[in-house]
């Protein structure tokens, strides 16, 4: 066991935090998440990323990538997390959404897709949650049925963050009736501006996120879209969302506005307060039990391993940081929390959704009972 | 001891819910504002009348907690807690109420004429121009605003206890109302929601969050009501201190488990969850008022600790009036 970086991953780090000191927007920096996930801006900055190569560093060569470990991917994603992820919703397009692509994707789909993410121009949304296939995901609706050398999608997608301004939606629709459902889901990469996709805002009382009902009438998507085999598409997707469990150090970001509010806390005089150290301390370890549990997975992930519920450790112990820095945050600035795009307002309604954006909280603490702790299965 | 109510008292909360049904909300396109109408309302019905010699405060906890349980923005609990008790005349429009040298954000400020300020010994009540508030831009249901500053001289004077511990039960009241409202939705919504081929509500692990909450929400229920009526200085603290940790964790826990549809306007949780968060926030919140309650039940060991430097500086007001929970004195 080592725990330190190399003298190369050092280096990196300082010169990618000069280049994000430089390039990313002043109002990304203040870490207060906007309604717009900074779509036009992302498509901006993740150019002059990729022009440096930093975009996908950890893909192979052939993809655009430099082959590099993943270390230098996870410092990339730390510093960018940190600094208000300007990458916009392309976080997952190299994250989750590529790699997928370089797993599962049909030459065609590889030369057609993989360039332009790594170019850093292109915008996804996942198409996977339903109104009533939530936790129990498998339990979708949405149908795709075979029609020649076409699919016909019918059904509704929802809470879809990033659809208004995504090109290409990573669809999860049935391929068949009866059966198993796990076996009976497939994957299809469709352009949203097929005819019958419909994208509408829903409106929450979130602020910092927008996110969206998609409907899928009569959409005719050519079969060439369809990624993997005909009902396949679950072990693709299952080991895709592993990578982004642990693959988004929301971690860094908790720990920056945690930085940030410390600050504030001394400014004000407040900090002599052992409970305010108290709670800053378990806050900052539990930022940084996060980023070590999320180290581990990545480690195991980059030998070739599959996904362990360690991923699930990992993304419970990125929730509970993010709460702990929220209210750490509310007990430092009070009732000044209350004011609309504050930092602890934003740090508040970001620790809100931490626990049910990319597969609910509860849904992990069930796969560590019975995968880490082997308890038995439920009635 | 008796837990049940009376007569008068089962008459008062059908009048109350009556009222509440009758009303419709008013349309909340826009910024939010007080329900005028279901405060003249309440008014109307003689539910605003000042409080005679002997009363306890049960009544005004009783109000405050049914229209903060219906998700109403009236601003009653002040008004019962602090107006009947203490001015000859209850105003007509809201007080916004807060603790000298602070610049927050207000509940109610954009419309209120009176402002009350706590300072060290005594609190005092201006009358001041609600035209002159500066609105908050904010999103916790509430209207917030930062009041005119107070000038001239006051219309009222109390010692600074009195009015911190109505202030306290009004606002651990109004949580009470509140997190009943955000609890009995959840609780709902999961009786119905369906995943795996099973209700939610009938996982395990689910039951016993839902359960937890139920347990604190009683909890603060008769902390409440015994303080008030008590009206005791100790208990309406400690009453609040435990009713604004409540809040938070409810208001966390019932988002959390209403999954994303708990967070659409359609759903319509947030207007009891958020205003939990911004009532947590309160007067300080739990740490203060956690703060005036040590004061108050350990006054020997907090005296010896004025005497270490650090050791009063978070509390603000001093203790003007030994209580004595045992003893009941209806001032
Ligand atoms: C801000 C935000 C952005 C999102 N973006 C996307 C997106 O881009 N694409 C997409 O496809 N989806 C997205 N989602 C949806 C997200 O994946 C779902 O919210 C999540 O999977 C939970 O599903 P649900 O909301 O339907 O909750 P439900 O399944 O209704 O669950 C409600 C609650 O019950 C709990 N629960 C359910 N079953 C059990 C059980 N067996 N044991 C214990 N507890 C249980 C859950 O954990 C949860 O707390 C987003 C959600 C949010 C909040």
């Amino acid at each position: 066991m080592e725990f330190a970086w190399s003298e190369d991953e050092v280096e990196f780090r300082q010169t990618l935090r000069a280049f994000i000191r430089e390039h990313v927007r002043d109002e990304d920096q203040l870490l207060v998440p906007g309604e717009d996930p900074y779509s036009d801006s992302s498509i901006e900055f993740c150019r002059k990323l990729a022009a440096k190569g930093w975009l996908v560093p950890h893909w192979p060569k052939e993809y655009g990538g430099s082959d590099a470990s993943s270390w230098i991917f996870a410092i990339t994603s730390e510093e960018l997390w940190a600094a208000g992820e300007p990458r916009g919703s392309q976080y997952m397009n190299v994250n989750w959404i590529g790699p997928a692509i370089i797993a599962a994707g049909t030459p065609e789909q590889k030369a057609q897709h993989l360039g332009r993410i790594a170019s850093g121009d292109v915008l996804w949304c996942q198409g996977f949650s339903e109104l009533d296939a939530g936790s129990d995901l498998v339990a979708m609706q949405t149908f795709a049925k075979k029609d020649g050398d076409h699919y016909v999608v019918n059904g509704q997608k929802i809470w879809t963050s990033y659809a208004s301004k995504a090109e290409y939606c990573f669809l999860l629709a049935k391929t068949r009736q009866d059966g198993d459902p796990q076996h009976s889901i497939s994957i299809f990469l469709v352009p949203m501006n097929t005819p019958g996709v419909r994208v509408e805002v829903v409106p929450t009382m979130l602020d910092i996120h927008t996110v969206h009902r998609l409907t899928f009438e009569n959409v005719r998507v050519p079969a060439s879209c369809r990624m993997g085999a005909e009902n396949a598409g679950w072990p693709i997707v299952r080991d895709a969302l592993s990578d982004e469990r642990v693959g988004t150090p929301r971690y860094a970001r908790a720990e920056e506005v945690l930085n940030r509010v410390v600050e504030i806390a001394a400014e004000r005089g407040l900090f002599a307060d052992g409970r305010l150290q108290r709670m800053a301390s378990h806050a900052s370890a539990a930022c940084r039990a996060a980023r070590l549990l999320s180290y581990q997975v990545r480690q195991s992930r980059s030998k070739g391993a599959g996904a362990g519920p360690e991923a699930y450790i990992g993304r419970v112990a990125i929730v509970r940081a993010e709460r702990e820095v929220a209210e750490f945050a509310v007990e430092v600035v009070g009732e000044e929390s209350l004011l609309g795009g504050s930092l602890v307002d934003g740090e508040f309604r970001t620790a809100m959704i931490a626990g049910l954006g990319g597969g609910s909280y509860e849904m992990q603490l069930n796969l560590i009972a019975r995968l880490w702790l082997r308890l038995p299965k439920g009635a | 001891m008796d837990f049940t109510l009376n007569e008068r008292q089962l008459q008062l909360r059908s009048l109350i819910r009556g009222i509440l049904a009758q009303q419709e909300r008013p349309d909340k396109a826009g910024a939010p504002v007080f329900d005028a109408a279901l405060m003249a309302a309440l008014r109307s019905k003689g539910l605003y009348r000042k409080r005679a010699p002997g009363d306890d405060l049960l009544d005004a906890a009783m109000i405050t907690e049914e229209v903060s349980q219906a998700n109403r923005l009236a601003p009653v609990g002040l008004q019962l807690f602090l107006c009947a008790a203490l001015f000859d005349q209850i105003p007509q429009e809201p007080i916004a109420i807060q603790y000298e040298g602070s610049r927050v954000p207000l509940r109610y400020a954009a419309s209120a004429s009176t402002l009350v300020i706590l300072g060290d010994v005594e609190a005092n009540a201006y009358r001041v121009d609600p035209a002159k508030a500066e609105l908050a831009p904010s999103n916790y249901v509430y209207p917030l605003a930062y009041p005119a500053p107070a000038s001239g001289k006051p219309i009222g004077t109390w010692p600074v206890a009195v009015v911190r511990r109505r202030w306290q039960l009004a606002l651990a009241a109004e949580i009470v109302g509140a997190m009943s409202a955000a609890l009995a939705q959840v609780v709902s919504y999961l009786s119905d929601r369906k995943q795996f081929g099973k209700r939610i509500g009938s996982f395990q692990a689910v039951q016993h969050r839902l359960a937890e909450l139920a347990v604190s929400v009683e909890c603060a229920r008769l902390l409440v009501h015994e303080a008030a009526w008590r009206d005791d200085d100790a208990l309406a603290a400690s009453a609040a201190c435990y009713a604004a940790t409540a809040a938070r964790q409810v208001c966390l826990d019932a988002h959390q488990l209403s999954g994303a549809r708990g967070f659409t306007l359609e759903f319509k949780l947030y207007l009891s969850t958020l205003r939990l968060q911004a009532l947590s926030l309160e007067g300080r919140g739990a740490t203060q008022h956690g703060a005036c309650a040590a004061n108050e039940h350990w006054s020997v060991a907090m005296t010896q600790l004025l005497g270490c430097e650090a050791g009063n500086q978070s509390i603000q007001g001093g203790r003007t009036r030994r209580s004595e929970p045992s003893s009941h004195s209806p001032s």
